[in-house]
């Protein structure tokens, strides 16, 4: 049985087999951030504009009142930056392929329709596996810290909070497998066919499937540690030059965006498509032997 | 019996001298540890030599390891950083309890309990270390299998087929040695620099007699960073890896 960490070495050393590829996924993400950045400028004038004015009691009054051509421009640079979000997510949904059919090759960024149409599906399913954990989570916050009711209650709210977080986790860790599930059986529904799921967690080992996330995620976040630390210094360096914080603000998420974001995305839906490959491919061995 | 714990001195600070070049990449590595990548860098070389180590033998002739694949060596680095971590908890999960338990006695009760209490710990602590060097060595030896430097009944065994009290003298021995040599190498800068502090300040120029001093000690503490560091560290993988194979 390999190591639990060569997973996690073949996953920070994937990426760099094509980095042209990274660097497009990068620009991807840097535009949606651009747009989402200045964005809030414009958004920012809006609002103030709307304070300024007098008290609106309805919100058709509010939202008349806002210049038409800045609301427009919001409502555009949502739609784009939820576009290019999902497009992102039907790539790394191509990733997670890939690691799991183990190809040495990144995806590429063919057929645009066919990764939308990926992207929206994995949407759906992180969506799908977030709302019970969150509903248990406000529930648990809003007892506990409420002061109008009990204390008794807010000690039964404390106790649904740590549950909801112990939920949360679980459900996450579902979620990772039932992504890949999906991806390998190519449709929507093999997301939520929970029993399968949980079988193939329990045939590579609870144990090991947590270790080689927890693994993974503390190298990745080593290395954007270390990265956030070079760029911000670049960015300090280059905002020196130009005396504007904004510039600071501006190169810094630049570079994040362009180059480190990308790179953790694809090493984590790497390893996401090694481990599913993993907790089948100890089935198949399986299954050949009671075949003997 | 304890000639071959020299042997093993001898053969692991020739070796750690072999390549300078080296002991400078090291160095400057150390120096950029305040990013806190490079710190699994510098664990990864030493987990290169201890397997070097483990799989060669003393006098053995082997070779320094190159710091190729680099990833390779980040990932094994966070491994040997793990291990050392999760094998100091136990001391330090002892003297929060010391602590606890003694400040609600209160009075003579808790000094005297938290003097135990240290002395405990300091103990608990060479165990740990003991331990933790022979479970990376194992995990080296079993090709970085993380599980295996947590086999505390093979680590065990492994450390009494070599021998408790050697084993423990070896590495008493090792820290000693490291001590000495760091002592040794910083007294001989400062002095060197001090003593051409002291002559341009009886000559006169007590601003240079000032600055001379000054350089000194930025030096020596450069040069602590820069190779003696480097060295002690690949000494104890060296030894740590060799002391293994005497199983």
């Amino acid at each position: 049985m390999s190591s639990i960490t060569d997973v996690v070495k073949e996953g920070l050393k994937y990426p760099l087999n094509d980095g042209k590829k990274v660097l497009t996924l990068g620009i991807l993400f840097l535009i949606s951030s651009l747009v989402s950045l200045f964005m809030q400028y414009t958004v920012f004038d809006s609002i103030r504009v709307m304070s300024d004015m007098a008290p609106l009691d309805t919100i058709q009054g509010v939202i008349s009142a806002v210049p038409p051509t800045n609301m427009t421009l919001i409502v555009l640079s949502w739609i784009v930056t939820l576009a290019l979000m999902l497009f992102t997510s039907g790539y790394i949904y191509d990733v997670i392929k890939f690691g799991i059919e183990k190809k040495f090759e990144l995806p590429e960024f063919k057929d645009i329709k066919r990764i939308f149409i990926n992207g929206i599906r994995s949407f759906i399913v992180g969506i799908a596996y977030s709302i019970l954990p969150m509903i248990l989570f406000f529930l648990g916050l809003m007892l506990t810290v409420n002061e109008a009711v009990d204390s008794s209650v807010n000690a039964i709210g404390g106790f649904i909070f740590i549950i909801a977080i112990a939920f949360a986790i679980f459900c996450a860790l579902m979620e990772v497998m039932a992504l890949c599930n999906m991806v390998k059986n190519d449709e929507l529904a093999a997301a939520f066919r929970f029993k399968e799921i949980l079988a193939l967690i329990k045939n590579l080992g609870w144990g090991r499937y947590i270790g080689i996330l927890l693994f993974a995620l503390v190298a990745v976040m080593i290395v954007s540690v270390f990265f956030s630390f070079i760029f911000g210094a670049i960015a300090t360096g280059i905002s020196i030059i130009f005396g504007s914080a904004f510039v600071l603000a501006l190169v810094n998420m630049i570079l994040n965006s362009l180059l480190i974001n990308p790179y953790v995305s694809i090493v984590i839906s790497r390893v996401y498509g090694s481990v599913y490959r993993e907790a089948i491919g100890e089935s198949d061995a399986n299954e050949s032997i009671d075949a003997i | 019996m304890n000639s071959v714990i020299l042997d093993i001195y001898k053969d692991s600070l020739e070796y750690s001298a072999k390549d300078f070049k080296t002991l400078l990449i090291l160095g400057v590595t150390y120096f950029l540890s305040f990013l806190f990548l490079p710190i699994f860098l510098i664990y990864g070389y030493s987990y290169r030599v201890t397997k070097i180590s483990v799989e060669g033998m003393i006098n053995g002739n082997d070779p320094l390891p190159e710091f190729d694949n680099v990833i390779d060596m980040f990932v094994d680095g966070i491994k040997v950083v793990l291990t050392y971590l999760v094998y100091l908890l136990v001391p330090f999960i002892i003297f929060i309890l010391f602590a606890i338990v003694s400040s609600s006695i209160g009075g003579y009760g808790e000094s005297a309990l938290m003097a135990i209490g240290s002395i405990v710990t300091v103990v608990a602590i060479v165990f740990s270390y003991i331990m933790s060097m022979f479970g990376v060595a194992n995990m080296a030896n079993y090709d970085g299998s993380l599980g295996k430097a947590f086999d505390f009944k093979e680590i065990i065994e492994i450390i009494k087929s070599v021998g408790v009290v050697r084993s423990i003298g070896a590495y008493l021995g090792l820290i000693i040695i490291s001590f000495a040599i760091t002592a040794a190498v910083f007294l001989l800068i400062f002095f060197v620099f001090g003593f051409f502090g002291i002559i341009t300040g009886t000559l006169g120029f007590s601003g240079a007699a000032g600055g001379i001093f000054v350089a000194g000690l930025f030096i020596s503490y450069f040069a602590m960073l820069f190779v003696v560091s480097p060295y002690t560290l690949i000494l104890q993988s060296r030894v740590s890896g060799l002391l293994y194979n005497l199983h």
